[in-house]
């Protein structure tokens, strides 16, 4: 910046103020040189300047209050800023200090440390939305929900027509024999043919709760009665396994069985009540899809398999609707799917499995 | 930020951020709208965002998301125009009067004080959150306290 009449003035109170460098204040000087109208002016600035000595000092003990001295807001203030932690360690203590002094400060800090919120319960509703799943687990949890609707849907299905078949071809001539029957939840055993003969063991044993002896199993096994039993009253036998099947050896051992109960015993059908050993509900279910679904001579309660719960689906979707789908599998030697074929009026499809599905 | 992290952000911090916009605007399906808005924009923003300042992130969506719902519906309480004495009402419990109190601050000294003493946030962090300064938000802590304690009224009846 060039010096000039118009801001010298500047000029001069930096050079007062040492703000200018030799080349500046030689500027300044050759300025006054050529301008001594303004020298005087230069000379009045020295008067302006300040000694050390010259400044009062300002007394700083007048801001100092006590405690009593202070407003209600100040200590208002001191008590948010101690439970605000906003102090330094001095400070802090002082306030400590005087909260066991004076009452105001007590009074005060006891509110403010009461004051603060603490969060509530409330929780968020919907966070299960808010998750984010990759898409491959997408696609399988969509392809188990899909499977496990198709498998309840064969389930009910499935135990729809067991109760109902059951119903028509069992239940109902149980009853119907005999409506006082209290014994209506076993299996009737009739015109079938016949595998074992206990015409010559049974009337020497038959007799009201007694018990009999019959050299081989009879469950899952038809039982020929002698045509005329020696019992008078006697209408169907209940024959009860004294032991749960699961201890008895099934090789050519004698098996006691209790005769339960003697009923009345009508000309006309001498059914045999056989009481099925205990199973459980899953071992139920899969025992009568087998056996009434899917028409196993020979079920068993094991574990049902995936192919088998679709095509007992199937089966009752056909029964109930009228449609004609039909599933036809192959097991291997493990007992694992080795061949799947699936037919309807619109679709048909096959496939070689590699592997075992796992079971339900 | 992996899915994974977002996931987790979901699980520690949603309820969190649900109760501070909740206690904010007191409207239970607007905090949900705005927990889940906040979610969303953390997803389309997932690659760019660390997880750990999602927590900040987060709280920093949801006060702006509530501030511009709020400002449109000139929902704003003052405290000025409701500064009647809670405990008259007959309510039990110092943490229920507390946030019945909180309802009727004004906004900026409803976040602040939520931030605060739910999410123990500094100062410095409030004012990252809410863009205040470090010291508008002190001097909002100082002034939504004292004004709390003028409408709880006599501490003594209460505590």
């Amino acid at each position: 910046m060039i010096i000039n009449r118009q801001n010298y003035q500047i000029w001069i109170i930096d050079y007062y103020d040492g703000q200018l460098d030799n080349f500046q204040a030689e500027m300044l000087m050759d300025f006054l040189s050529k301008n001594p109208d303004l020298i005087s002016e230069f000379e009045y600035y020295t008067e302006l300047i300040l000694s050390a000595d010259q400044v009062n000092k300002f007394d700083n003990t007048s801001l100092l209050h006590t405690p009593e001295q202070l407003t209600n807001e100040q200590v208002e203030h001191f008590a948010i800023a101690l439970t605000e932690n906003d102090l330094d360690e001095n400070q802090r203590k002082e306030i400590t200090e005087l909260k066991k002094t004076d009452p105001r400060f007590r009074k005060n800090i006891n509110i403010y440390e009461k004051i603060k919120l603490e969060p509530l319960d409330t929780m968020y509703p919907d966070k299960s939305r808010l998750f984010k799943i990759p898409v491959r687990r997408k696609v399988i949890i969509r392809l188990v929900n899909t499977v496990s609707a198709a498998a309840s849907v064969a389930i009910i299905t499935g135990l729809f027509l067991i109760f109902i078949g059951n119903r028509d071809e069992s239940s109902d001539m149980l009853v119907s024999a005999d409506s006082q029957s209290k014994y209506n939840t076993g299996q009737i055993e009739k015109d079938r043919p016949p595998l074992i003969d206990i015409t010559e063991d049974l009337p020497s044993y038959i007799t009201a709760r007694s018990d009999i002896i019959i050299s081989k199993p009879v469950i899952n096994t038809e039982i020929i009665l002698p045509e005329t039993l020696p019992v008078n009253e006697l209408e169907r036998i209940h024959i009860k396994p004294l032991e749960a099947m699961g201890n008895i050896n099934l090789q050519n051992t004698q098996y006691q069985y209790l005769l339960a109960e003697t009923l009345s015993y009508p000309a006309s059908y001498p059914g045999i009540y056989i009481e099925k050993p205990d199973m459980s509900v899953r071992e139920f279910i899969a025992y009568h899809i087998r056996k009434d679904i899917l028409n196993d001579n020979d079920p068993d309660p094991e574990r049902l398999k995936a192919w088998e719960i679709a095509d007992a689906g199937i089966k009752g979707f056909n029964k109930v609707l009228g449609w004609n789908m039909q599933l036809e599998t192959a097991e291997n030697e493990s007992g694992g799917l080795q061949f799947i074929s699936f037919t309807s009026e619109l679709v048909k499809f096959d496939h070689d499995s590699k592997k075992n599905e796992p079971g339900l | 930020m992996t899915p994974q992290e977002f996931n987790k952000a979901v699980e520690d911090y949603s309820d969190r951020i649900y109760r501070f916009v909740l206690k904010s605007m007191d409207d239970s399906e607007r905090s949900k709208d705005v927990v889940q808005d906040c979610y969303e924009k953390l997803w389309i923003n997932v690659e760019e965002i660390d997880f750990s300042k999602s927590k900040a992130w987060l709280f920093t969506t949801a006060h702006n998301t509530m501030i511009d719902i709020i400002r449109k519906d000139k929902k704003i309480i003052t405290d000025s125009s409701q500064n009647k004495e809670i405990y008259e009402q007959g309510y039990t419990g110092l943490n229920e009067i507390l946030h019945r109190c909180l309802g009727r601050l004004n906004e900026s000294w409803r976040s602040v004080i939520l931030l605060r003493d739910y999410e123990g946030y500094s100062y410095r962090e409030i004012g990252e959150i809410t863009g205040q300064s470090e010291a508008q938000v002190k001097i909002n802590i100082y002034r939504a306290r004292m004004a709390m304690r003028n409408m709880i009224g006599k501490m003594e009846m209460v505590v």
